[in-house]
């Protein structure tokens, strides 16, 4: 009987009376749904953030009903998608999931609705992800010691397990990695929600995409995607030195060809199947992922570079015009030396370095009100613009090799 | 600024040459700026004097210039570095997901192609090993310096006061002692009084038992006369 009241006066607006009603019953559960205010409050189409507010300053529970959804299940569920009310709940979500309420039991269901929670991208949800990392209980904690070394250049190490209250056997392969006679703390923490942390699993590809997508400076500050990132660049790591030292060995490859005067079959040969495995590259990349590929200042460099190498054998192999094949050529070591400098983000002490250079030539902060990312695009063709016009010594220089 | 201080002095340069054109004078004055310039030896004093002037002021220029530009830059680097390092490493990562993906998929045509069943995906709680900063430990030593120096501060304002408050209680100890001491000398100089005064009072009691004694002895002659008469006269 006072659902169905609560739940007309919701329905009625009359926000007044409805937040009495839920103030003065917030223990109030329909069963055998097992739904109780919260629920009622995220899943009726409201559109008014104060009924989450008064739900948690009421103190009514914060619970999963007996279809395993929580209030935010419901509200990311909904097909025109309340973001007032989303927004309030996740603004409130360290109160919500503080450890003294367990939480444990009722996160373990979030696995799908992370990904749409993170999508939302703003500092609501980074208060949300603060939430959700935390010390493991001490039981686990005792597991590994205290003070030591951890020896990975990330300082994390990283174990998998199916309960958030595991036993010693997942922490087998770490143990041997600590180094007990180190002298800084070391601390066990959880991500709260399970998710398929497999490498290049859907869940963390996706994750991966969601990340690149994102422009909020907060969500990039939370030990939670800290640990994602350190996560996902353990497993990257080698894969991308690995290309980064073939590119090196290549662009040896295309010095070496440009220092030649003579003509020499072998070495055009190997450089050209070298910039057409690099442009293949480049290829699949973009097909891969076009709008993050798109996004990355780098990628065009690295097409420009590779696509420029090819032009050079191709113009060679036609006996097209020598001034050309000059320009061309230039353009070629222009860009595949400035490809040379994207090496530098691979290490942390010359990666600020990098990040100076891409703030000054492409990134520069955009207007008031401006969220258009082609002004990027736009910088990007100004700069070359310039840097092929205006710096005469420079492309003097190239043209004369 | 740059530009006009350019523009300005090839003009001025350009006054002092008749064989070339202004182009030239703008790109020689352009050089100066990165001290690429001509023989400078031929030139007139005033040439010269002009030279010196371009060459600091130009540079002066650009020093501040670059300064500036990289002191806004460092700020807003500094800013946001949180997201420009985290997306640095997310690009990357998502490279290669991207190549690993697309070898997965030619891998599970092999497999879907031999017969072989998809994984499922398995949901499983991250739990990561992190080692304190230097600068975590640096701030929690900071940290800890500040509390035990608070503790220091607050012990030597509580042995003040303790100090004090046992001078205060001397004091007052010695005070209660005079004090008790004065009570004793009053309450023995009153037993005293108090004896003295019972000593007094029992002489008088004596004196008047005595007086008392003496004043009774005629008045019992006299009754026992006056009762003999009275036998008598019966």
């Amino acid at each position: 009987m006072m659902f169905k009241r609560i739940t007309t006066l919701i329905l009625r607006k009359e926000v007044q009376e409805a937040c009495e009603l839920i103030a003065a019953y917030p223990d109030l559960k329909v069963m055998p749904s097992g739904a109780n205010i919260f629920h009622v409050c995220s899943m009726l189409e409201a559109n008014n953030p104060i009924y989450i507010y008064k739900c948690i300053e009421s103190k009514a529970r914060y619970l999963p009903d007996r279809s395993q959804k929580t209030p935010i299940h419901y509200l990311m569920g909904s097909t025109t998608k309340d973001h007032a009310r989303i927004n309030a709940l996740l603004s409130e979500s360290q109160c919500l999931f503080d450890q003294s309420r367990c939480p444990d039991h009722y996160l373990r269901y979030l696995s799908n609705s992370f990904f749409e929670i993170l999508a939302l991208d703003n500092q609501n949800v980074a208060k949300f992800l603060k939430s959700l990392v935390d010390h493991a209980p001490i039981s686990v904690q005792s597991f590994i010691p205290s003070f030591g070394k951890v020896k990975s250049s990330t300082g994390k190490l990283y174990a998998f397990s199916d309960t958030p209250t595991p036993d010693k056997e997942i922490f087998k392969d770490i143990i041997p990695n600590i180094d007990p006679n180190g002298n800084r703390m070391i601390t066990v923490r959880y991500f709260r929600i399970p998710l398929d942390f497999r490498p290049y699993s859907s869940h963390m590809r996706r994750l991966v995409e969601l990340l690149q997508s994102s422009k909020s400076d907060e969500i990039f500050q939370t030990r939670a995607i800290k640990a994602f990132i350190d996560y996902g660049w353990c497993i990257s790591r080698g894969f991308i030195f690995t290309v980064s030292l073939f590119y090196w060995i290549s662009l040896v490859f295309f010095t070496a060809y440009s220092l030649l005067r003579e003509h020499n079959a072998g070495l055009e040969i190997t450089d050209f199947v070298m910039a057409a495995l690099l442009l293949l590259y480049e290829v699949v990349q973009f097909i891969g992922c076009m709008s993050a590929y798109m996004k990355d200042f780098w990628n065009a460099i690295d097409v420009l570079a590779a696509s420029t190498r090819l032009a050079v054998h191709i113009l060679y192999w036609t006996e097209a015009d020598e001034a050309v094949y000059d320009w061309i050529i230039s353009f070629a070591l222009l860009f595949g030396y400035f490809k040379l400098i994207s090496g530098f983000r691979l290490f942390k002490s010359t990666s600020k370095s990098i990040q100076f250079s891409e703030y000054h030539l492409v990134f520069k902060p955009p207007r008031k009100n401006c969220t258009d990312d082609s002004g990027d695009h736009c910088r990007f063709a100004k700069f070359l613009r310039c840097a092929c016009i205006s710096d005469n010594r420079l492309l003097a220089y190239f043209l004369s090799i | 600024m740059l530009v006009f201080l350019i523009i300005g002095f090839s003009l001025i340069f350009y006054q002092y040459d008749d064989d070339n054109s202004y182009g030239y004078q703008l790109l020689n004055t352009f050089n100066t700026m990165y001290l690429a310039y001509d023989d400078v030896t031929e030139y007139s004093f005033a040439e010269i004097f002009f030279f010196v002037i371009t060459t600091v002021l130009l540079a002066i220029v650009l020093l501040n210039m670059i300064i500036a530009m990289m002191n806004d830059t460092f700020n807003s680097v500094q800013g946001k570095r949180a997201l420009s390092d985290g997306k640095e490493k997310v690009y990357l990562i998502l490279e290669n997901f991207v190549m690993q993906r697309n070898y997965q998929v030619l891998c599970r045509r092999r497999k879907l192609l031999a017969g072989k069943k998809r994984d499922c995906s398995v949901v499983k709680y991250l739990f990561y090993v992190e080692q304190s900063k230097k600068k975590d430990q640096i701030s929690d030593t900071h940290a800890l310096k500040t509390a035990i120096e608070g503790i220091q501060k607050d012990l030597k304002t509580q042995v003040k006061i303790q100090a004090r408050l046992e001078e205060r209680q001397l004091n007052m100890e010695e005070k209660v002692e005079r004090q008790n001491q004065k009570l004793l000398q009053r309450q023995s100089e009153f037993e005293n009084k108090i004896i003295g005064k019972i000593e007094e009072l029992q002489e008088n009691m004596n004196q008047i038992v005595s007086l008392f004694s003496t004043a009774r002895k005629p008045e019992q002659q006299t009754k026992s006369y006056q009762g003999f008469m009275i036998e008598n006269s019966t």
